[in-house]
């Protein structure tokens, strides 16, 4: 018994020590990490190869900006803003309601540059083929018979926006307008499930989709569009505010201008994107309107 | 456990009306609960197919050159359940004890033949704190772990050391119950008797009850460590990088080879903590015998160093013990051992954009304060806007849920009665009850051994995996509506009724079925008409229990997409990011919770009366 | 005068259970209480022990009154009076040496009471070990004790009952459940023991002849009640018969 709690001693000393021994490494990385800037983005799809899908941009940023830059993964909407909010990342590609709920939690973040067809950005109403129906110009009446997905819940083109005009249609809310409507979490996994036939019809990004038939996985008769909303804008890459503080003064301009001028296929792919223009936080008012009218009942 | 009295306990017709109020119980929920709808063609292309295929390498075409190998991420990631679950009942246990300790009253100041007011006064003060002890470990208890580990990481930030801690808080208040039942039941006889020879009453306490509680404690804890590795394994759903996570991104890219190996690595795991446990518990109730006796024939000092040294021990209890505190120090400081994983705690960098602790859980609360009291400053606005929330959304997830508990339990319930024969070691023998059975045909022995065996594996396989990731898969496959969850609940809690029911039964005294068999009634006779009347109590008694407990992983299931308490809290999280709405609707489960506790309690009680 | 009972009554709610008794006690006497069931012994020697307090009459314990007695004092007076419960009140998964230290707790306090749970002094052990040896099992020391037989268990309790040092020594019904070689063995010891200490001992049995053959002063009981007090060869017939004799009232059991 005594030797037993000898040991039990000993080893509880080496494992304090080695405490403090972890401390001082990372004391040492902590002067040499000084200027890591650590972004994220919406896990909007191909959710389970975010590490992969932007480590071109994370590279590409670190060697046009001269700093280290990380990716870090966000496991859903939420957390994405959650992780801006708190001071965790310091850049966001965020969607259009994710980027005005981080922009109203930071004052002082500013949206900084836009894809260029998120200015004008759309859901796509789909649904299976067996449902009859085909693309028609009028919000479809029978909409409410089928079985219905949403992407994340927290998604703008996914959720938030089609909730808004299913709203301004019908009167009622998706929650009570629909039996049991779905929610996927992304955007491709909306379009394979309709075209699956998990779920009649679904809504989702028009990026999304028309990147999926590009890429031949979605088949546009099996899964077809019926109906686009009315545009709006979306995506964005936003900047903490305190962005200038750590990085000096003009960092922000500087990294607007960088992304402007970004040509790299690697990059551009990552984003799904042609180029970047130019935005503030005014592009995006109309969905901080939206957002206070919105409701799922 | 406790000998049962071999008179039915709730007599004749009392049983036959209570089974078909379940029945009838059943048919309500699921008139509230609506049909299950037909389940989409294609979605279980493959899926059970691939049960027989598990592989050990990626399915994934797109994953870069030096990414890990599958095999070794996946042996990580169970490593990393294990070392959550790990530091977590390295947490939990001590503050169970603690708080058991508190919630008991076995230690107060005793009234034997004792005059002094000091004693009195003592006791009513001990009172109090006895009851918001239980009160605050309940509270702890109605939260699950998964709601608090959303709530954590969304206040604090995604760090290992918030998700253990999540783990730990309703796993200290379950084990601070247990524990102060476990002591409250045991015998007082040897402490009365050390109080009147001059003992104090803690150190009565504390060389009496705590050796006495103490077999029943270290089986119950090694059980909770079980449910610990299930709880941490299903954190991965929520995005923390245990075993869970590589079941959602397998099922998600429809990699079904690569999800059944995952499945099968955490069934085995499980399989093997549940073996381990049940090796101690019968270790522990075995008296060790004495392995030789020396020889006492030199001075006293050597005699009684001999007789230490030959002295029995039960050897498995300690190698387990002090393998677990190797295991768990490990576990805080894997340094030790030359493995490098995320820190438990991220190392605050000079980044001055990161907010501090104590600033981000300010802020965490400023959000978590409803909406109308944020912008006028009275509490009295929180009335109508608990109200309308209420009226929008609360009231049938309530109902819903409740709806989904109790379901589930009546679908377990009734499987596990019908199929308990079938498992039971006294029934399910060529010799039922150690009665002659026939000629001795080595086939029929051979068969009966197996269906014992087969249904006694399926009970322990059932109860193994947890709800959520029933409840993920078959969501997966049949469809969004409430159904797959009832049956996630149902399977789950099947193999746990399976095995506290078979408990019931091996323990009942054997003569009175005995006697049945040895005048001419087959087995299912006499489960039916002797073993079934007098466990009925019993039964009832598990029943609730765990319907409790279906209710609590009801309120987050709903998360996975159902209408419930579970959906609303995601939704508000997502949709709105309306923490104070999410913290009504949490508030609203653990409201719940506590109800049905209470309900469980007081059902239960009167049972044991009976 | 180590004991002294005077006008004790004792009422269960409306059962009476012990009806005016008086008893005298001298220090290192040994006297059997002896009745039939339910006569009313075990409640005697529980106010005798201090577990119960007369509803009526005087009590004087080693020249204390427990009525008058402080938490404190009564604590002190417990540790000098020992009491062997028909149940034995042992806990069966510890060792034979941790019950019978669980004797000496009066005399020390919550620290040393862990010191002494984590770690026993040598002393300690040794001098366990010596009790042990004189009721005979000190080769059990280490063994759990419920790896011992029944009459084994009661010499741990017995142990355990003399490693207090006390003055007084109670023993309810310590031999009704043991073979009558082993029984004549117990008594013999207890009486022995207490012959050699100058411990006052008060046992209660049914065993007549066992009472008869040990004891030098004997106490018959019936309903709560003396019959008689008086040495062996005083005893009658009569009145042994008289004793155990079944009544109508026997029927209904006391408790």
């Amino acid at each position: 018994m005594r030797h037993a709690s000898l040991v039990c001693l000993t080893a509880c000393s080496v494992a304090i020590s080695s405490c403090g021994e972890k401390k001082d490494a990372t004391e040492a990385t902590e002067s040499k990490e000084q200027a890591v800037l650590r972004f994220s983005a919406i896990p909007d799809q191909d959710t389970t190869a975010q590490a992969e899908r932007y480590a071109p941009a994370a590279k590409w940023l670190s060697e046009t900006l001269g700093i280290e830059v990380e990716f870090i993964a966000s496991s859903d909407y939420g957390a994405s803003v959650d992780k801006f909010v708190t001071g965790d990342i310091q850049l966001a590609w965020f969607g259009g309601v994710s980027g005005v709920q981080a922009r109203n939690e930071v004052p002082g973040s500013s949206a900084i540059v836009a894809g260029a067809k998120d200015l004008q950005f759309k859901s796509y109403f789909i649904a299976h083929e067996s449902t009859g129906l085909s693309k028609s110009d009028t919000f479809p009446a029978t909409l409410n018979k089928l079985t219905f997905t949403f992407g994340s819940s927290g998604s703008t083109s996914g959720c938030i926006m089609p909730s808004h005009f299913i709203v301004k249609n019908t009167g009622l809310g998706p929650l009570e307008y629909f039996k049991n409507p779905g929610f996927s979490g992304a955007h491709d996994k909306t379009a394979y499930q309709v075209q699956d036939g998990t779920y009649q019809a679904g809504a989702l990004s028009f990026s999304t989709y028309e990147r999926l038939v590009k890429e031949g996985k979605i088949d546009a008769n099996k899964c077809r569009v019926i109906w686009e909303t009315p545009t709006y804008a979306d995506y964005n890459f936003t900047a903490h505010a305190g962005l200038d503080k750590v990085f000096g003064d003009g960092f922000t301009d500087k990294l607007q201008e960088a992304l402007l001028n970004c040509k790299d296929p690697a990059v551009l792919k990552a984003f799904d994107r042609n180029q970047f223009v130019k935005v503030d936080n005014a592009t995006f008012q109309g969905i901080a309107d939206v957002m206070k009218k919105v409701k799922l009942k | 456990m406790t000998k049962l009295p071999s008179r039915p306990l709730i007599k004749g017709h009392g049983r036959k009306w209570i089974v078909l109020a379940l029945l009838v119980l059943f048919f309500g929920c699921r008139y509230i609960l609506g049909p299950m709808p037909p389940s989409p063609p294609s979605s279980e292309e493959g899926f059970w197919g691939a049960a027989l295929n598990p592989t050990l390498t990626d399915q994934s075409q797109s994953l870069p050159e030096d990414a890990m190998p599958f095999a070794e991420r996946i042996l990580k990631e169970m490593a990393t359940t294990l070392r959550y679950a790990f530091i977590a009942m390295s947490m939990a246990v001590p503050a169970g004890l603690l708080l058991g300790f508190l919630a008991s009253s076995k230690w107060w100041p005793s009234m034997i033949g004792d005059v002094s007011a000091g004693n009195k006064a003592a006791r009513y003060l001990l009172r109090p704190i006895q009851i918001s002890v239980r009160l605050f470990t309940t509270l702890m208890r109605s939260i699950h772990e998964l709601i608090w580990a959303i709530l954590f990481l969304a206040a604090l930030g995604h760090e290992p050391i918030t998700a253990c801690v999540a783990l730990a808080l309703p796993f200290a208040g379950t084990l601070a119950k247990v524990f102060s039942e476990i002591i409250d039941e045991q015998s007082v006889h040897a402490r009365d008797h050390l109080i009147t020879s001059g003992a104090g009453p803690l150190q009565a306490f504390l060389t009496s009850l705590i050796p006495q509680s103490f077999p029943d404690i270290a089986t119950y804890t090694v059980y909770r460590f079980e449910c610990a590795l299930r709880s941490s394994a299903v954190l991965g759903f929520i995005g923390i990088e245990t075993i869970g996570l590589s079941i959602t991104r397998s099922f998600e890219n429809h990699f079904y080879n690569e999800l059944w190996t995952e499945l099968y690595l955490l069934l085995a795991v499980i399989l093997l903590v549940d073996a381990l446990g049940a090796m101690l518990r019968k270790r522990l109730n075995r008296i060790p015998k004495r392995t030789a006796v020396p020889d006492l024939s030199r001075s006293t000092r050597e005699n009684i160093k001999q007789l230490k040294r030959t002295a029995p021990r039960s050897v498995m209890a300690r190698v387990l013990l002090w393998s677990s505190i190797v295991l768990v120090i490990v576990s805080w400081f894997p340094s030790m051992i030359n493995v490098s994983t995320q820190p438990l705690v991220k190392a605050s960098s000079s980044n001055t954009m990161q907010l501090s602790k104590s600033e981000r859980l300010s802020h965490f609360l400023t959000k978590m304060t409803p909406a109308p009291v944020r912008e006028s400053g009275a509490w009295n606005d929180t009335i109508p806007w608990a109200n309308e929330l209420w009226h929008e959304n609360g009231k049938t997830a309530v109902i819903n849920t409740i709806a989904m508990a109790t379901a589930a339990i009546i679908i377990s319930a009734f499987a596990a009665w019908l199929l308990l024969p079938w498992a039971s070691r006294a029934l399910a023998s060529a010799k039922p009850l150690g009665l002659f059975g026939g000629s001795d045909n080595p086939l029929r022995n051979i068969i009966w051994q197996s269906v014992g065996l087969l249904t006694r594996f399926l009970f322990v396989i059932s109860r193994a995996i947890p709800e959520y990731i029933y409840a993920y898969l078959l969501i997966g496959l049949l469809g969004v509506s409430a159904w797959p969850l009832v049956l996630a609940l149902a399977l789950h809690n099947f193999g746990i009724l399976g095995r506290l029911w078979g408990e019931v039964i091996e323990n009942q005294p054997a003569e009175a079925p005995r006697q049945l068999l040895r005048s001419g009634s087959g087995r299912l006779q006499c489960y039916f008409s002797s073993f079934v009347p007098a466990s009925f109590n019993r039964f009832l008694m598990y029943l609730f229990y765990r319907w409790e407990t279906c209710v609590r992983e009801a309120t987050v299931l709903g998360m996975l997409g159902f209408a419930s308490l579970g959906l609303h809290i995601q939704l508000s999280r997502n949709f709105s990011r309306a923490y104070d709405e999410m913290l009504f609707y949490v508030l609203l489960g653990s409201a719940v919770i506590f109800i049905g506790d209470l309900i469980s309690v007081y059902l239960r009680r009167g049972l044991a009366k009976a | 005068m180590s004991l002294q009972l005077s006008q004790i009554t004792h009422h269960f709610g409306s059962t009476e259970a012990v009806d005016c008794v008086s008893l005298d006690v001298k220090s290192g006497e040994q006297v059997a209480l002896i009745g039939p069931s339910g006569c009313g012994k075990t409640t005697l020697l529980r106010i005798m022990g201090t577990q119960l307090l007369p509803s009526t009459g005087d009590i004087s314990l080693i020249g204390r009154t427990p009525t008058t007695l402080s938490a404190r004092e009564i604590k002190q007076l417990r540790t000098r009076i020992a009491m062997i419960p028909q149940h034995l009140g042992l806990v069966s998964n510890i060792s034979v040496l941790r019950n019978v230290l669980n004797g000496g707790l009066g005399k020390i306090n919550l620290l040393q009471t862990a010191r002494q749970i984590i770690h026993p002094t040598r002393q300690e052990i040794t001098r366990v070990y010596e009790l042990l040896k004189r009721t005979g099992i000190s080769e059990k020391i280490y063994d759990r004790t419920d790896s011992l037989s029944g009459g084994q268990q009661q010499r741990v309790a017995v142990a355990r009952a003399l490693y207090q040092q006390p003055s007084i020594l109670l023993a309810d019904e310590p031999v009704s459940s043991i073979d009558p070689a082993r029984a004549r063995d117990t008594i013999q010891m207890l009486t022995q023991l207490s012959k050699e200490e100058g411990i006052t001992l008060v046992v209660s049995l049914h065993n007549l002849e066992l009472a008869r053959e040990f004891f030098p002063r004997l106490v018959g009981l019936r309903y709560g009640s003396t019959a008689f007090d008086c040495s062996p060869e005083a005893l009658s017939n009569d009145d042994c018969q008289a004793l155990f004799k079944m009544d109508s009232q026997d029927l209904v059991q006391h408790d």
